[in-house]
């Protein structure tokens, strides 16, 4: 089930309907809703929802019994214990397979993989940590942690919330509270990114596939690169956009994720714009606790390559996400060590090096659009030779008419274009109605998000 | 704003709706679903056929003709093209059915074809053949072949490039045979389809176009072949002569001139 769905708008509609009706047990009907969506999606793995979910709430309640018994912090390393251990069986069984026994291991080759475990082991990571740390917390009954794991607009791919965000928002809602404007929004932003932009460009970066690109020309090969990185921000963010309008519908805010992130000057700029609430999540619960920037500079330029290779791991059960992930560690370590002996510049006011991150960023993209790393090597290899080759001039137009509207929404934002931002603000009922026009009249294949993987 | 906005795109809808109204037939697909999908639109909203085509990337580039509907799809098999005839309800007199690859029904495409039906039958603009980008890089290509005062010369694109590896892998993929149980399924389902069309008057033959000789030989292909005979004893197959020359782009897809001039051998069969 996607959020294009016939089935999903149903469910939306009637427990939006059930929601507001009964006041008393709106966390009861959201957790039922969140519960039937999931089973809808990803019917082999429910058990494992519902185990993960139980498991975070045995936790947290002992953790909530035991205020004073000294125990809190064993169920607290417990509870973390679980939701990584659930993560390495139901996401990277078949990847430590392959490593380990030459894929010979049918057992591990029978594990399902589990939809948006990532997302729903990190949540609970989160839960339990931040409820050893901040007591207030302990208070938190089962089933308001329960909602909190499984609120299904975030519950296949985020944003990842923290409790301390999510908590105090779990209280009785009216029809009346309903922010319609900001869900109208999100959601006209959201579908646009994904059926207009991401779903129109995944048929023309479908051709980033080994060997199909082998014998494209040069000029083609770029597009499709540059293509790929505008549509996995499209794809991701739209999701983003609708999780947040949906979560609004049933009077929850769901924290921002992309806040443009190709407008970045800095590689550590464009981490705290891409995907924020999972760059947020590393920084707390992984670079800080090895020890930051605090330990001098060699430990902080390892900390950096430690953090991106696992959280590129989080990425995809496959290596190339930890390279991928290493990749970004290396950029970020490097950028660290300019900034450290003082040869780091901004040039042209930071324009040069707001392309530079964009194209250092799309490079680093081929990693995880491709499976093997030699295929990336083969893929920038074409580009080096195919240099004369007759392109295919149809598909790089139809990549930039669709990249337009994105790169257009990044540089409305730029600082020097700011009175034009505010102009523009003040019709922007006309472009939501241009954005809804061509929901309406050019929504492309509508596919899976690609984060849904993770 | 929410109703501004709502008043606004309800203007942009009928504006758009007037200027579809005098922009002829565009013709341009941005992407192989795309074609798919206009292809089987143009089927459903069209006028009746005589001849249609079904199956694969394969029989897909056998040339468009006035006489001869092409409804196979890339990507797709000849069960999705049968079924979109099934639900038009508007039957050839002849359909040809391509015989070199067996791909399961796309329940996914036609769920979506099938669902839309009602509003793109009332209202042309939903149709994918509107599409706005795609009428605009039409009226683009139709705008610069004006000012050039010629047809837009098309790009030299090798389409052999590349020919003995994708030979190479086509070959290692035929050496594997399909599962008895998934074929058998596809068989009878493809016979429901020919009895309904058969009982509908509409003439079927079994079409297998030319491949590289390398392929003729591989396991797969005589799995299928002969499980078309066991299935379809009566049936009327026409295969290429051993003499027929054809070249193909990676030895399962014709080149263009060899396309033409196998549909040409394949209507000229027929006709006899």
């Amino acid at each position: 089930m996607i959020y294009a769905d016939i089935h999903f708008a149903l469910l939306v509609g009637v427990t939006f309907i059930i929601y507001y009706l009964f006041g008393k047990a709106q966390p009861l009907v959201l957790l039922a809703a969140s519960l039937a969506f999931y089973a809808l999606a990803a019917p082999a793995s429910f058990w494992i929802l519902i185990a993960l979910t139980g498991a975070n709430c045995f936790f947290i309640s002992r953790m909530g019994s035991c205020a004073k018994c000294g125990r809190a912090k064993l169920y607290a390393l417990s509870g973390v214990t679980a939701n990584l251990l659930f993560l390495i069986v139901f996401k990277y069984a078949r990847l430590l397979n392959s490593t380990f026994f030459g894929a010979s291991d049918d057992f591990l080759n029978s594990l399902p993989v589990t939809l948006g475990i990532s997302f729903i082991a990190f949540h609970g990571i989160s839960l339990v940590v931040d409820t050893y740390k901040r007591p207030p917390l302990r208070a938190v009954g089962a089933l308001d942690a329960a909602l909190y794991l499984a609120f299904f607009p975030k519950l296949l791919s985020g944003p990842i919330t923290r409790p301390s965000e999510f908590m105090p928002q779990i209280s009785a809602k009216t029809l009346r509270g309903i922010d319609w404007e900001f869900c109208f929004r999100n959601l006209i932003a959201g579908y646009f990114l994904k059926a207009v932009i991401a779903d129109n460009l995944k048929d023309q970066t479908y051709w980033i596939s080994y060997p199909a690109f082998v014998d494209m020309p040069s000029m083609t090969l770029i597009a499709q690169m540059f293509g790929y990185a505008f549509e996995i921000l499209a794809d991701f963010a739209g999701y983003s956009h609708i999780a947040m309008g949906l979560g609004g519908l049933f009077g929850y805010r769901l924290p921002l994720n992309f806040n443009l992130p190709y407008i970045a000057e800095s590689f550590t700029e464009f981490w705290r714009r891409w995907h924020m609430t999972l760059s947020a999540f590393l920084r707390d619960y992984l670079y800080i606790p090895l020890g930051g920037n605090r330990k001098g500079r060699p430990r902080t330029y390892l900390n950096f390559l430690l953090v991106m290779s696992l959280g590129g791991l989080w990425h995809g059960a496959s290596w190339n996400f930890a390279v991928w992930g290493m990749f970004h560690g290396l950029l970020l370590a490097a950028e660290r060590m300019l900034k450290d002996i003082g040869a780091y510049r901004r040039l042209l006011y930071g324009y040069l090096n707001m392309l530079l991150v964009f194209c250092f960023v799309s490079v680093g993209w081929m990693l995880f659009k491709l499976p093997k790393t030699e295929h990336v090597v083969a893929y920038f290899r074409a580009i080096a030779t195919n240099r004369f080759w007759p392109g295919y001039p149809d598909r790089e137009v139809i990549i930039f008419i669709y990249c337009l509207p994105v790169a257009l929404w990044h540089l409305k934002h730029l600082p020097a274009q700011a009175r034009l931002s505010a102009a523009l603000g003040r019709y922007s009922h006309a472009y939501y109605a241009i954005m809804l026009f061509f929901i309406l009249t050019c929504s492309g294949r509508a596919g899976d998000f690609i984060y849904f993987q993770f | 704003m929410i109703k501004k906005t709502l008043y606004c795109t309800l203007l942009l809808l009928l504006i758009y709706l007037a200027l579809v109204a005098v922009a002829g037939s565009p013709d341009y697909a941005q992407s192989q679903w795309q074609n798919n999908v206009m292809r089987a639109e143009a089927y459903l909203y069209g006028p009746k056929r005589d001849i249609a085509v079904v199956g694969s990337s394969l029989a897909y580039r056998l040339p468009k003709r006035a006489d001869v509907y092409n409804l196979a799809f890339a990507g797709m098999g000849a069960l999705d093209g049968l079924e979109i005839i099934t639900v038009s309800g508007s039957y050839p007199k002849v359909v040809l059915i391509e015989t070199n690859i067996v791909r399961e029904r796309n329940d996914s495409f036609l769920g979506g074809l099938k669902r839309a039906l009602p509003i793109k039958r009332a209202i042309v603009m939903f149709r994918e053949q509107y599409n706005p980008v795609s009428v605009f890089l039409y009226e683009l290509k139709a705008l610069k072949r004006h000012l050039t005062g010629q047809a837009a010369a098309p790009a030299i694109i090798d389409e052999t490039a590349g020919h003995d590896r994708n030979l190479q892998m086509h070959v290692e993929a035929a050496q594997v045979t399909l599962d008895a149980r998934k074929l058998a399924e596809f068989m009878e389902a493809l016979k429901g389809y020919v009895t309904k069309l058969q009982g509908q008057g509409t003439k079927v033959f079994f079409v297998e176009l030319p491949m590289d000789r390398a392929l003729g030989e591989t396991p797969l292909h005589r799995q299928l072949a002969g499980s078309y005979a066991t299935h379809f004893p009566t049936g009327d197959f026409i295969v290429p002569e051993a003499d027929f020359k054809a070249q193909t782009t990676d030895g399962i897809h014709l080149v263009e001139a060899s396309a033409e001039g196998y549909l040409n051998y394949v209507l000229g069969k027929i006709s006899r």
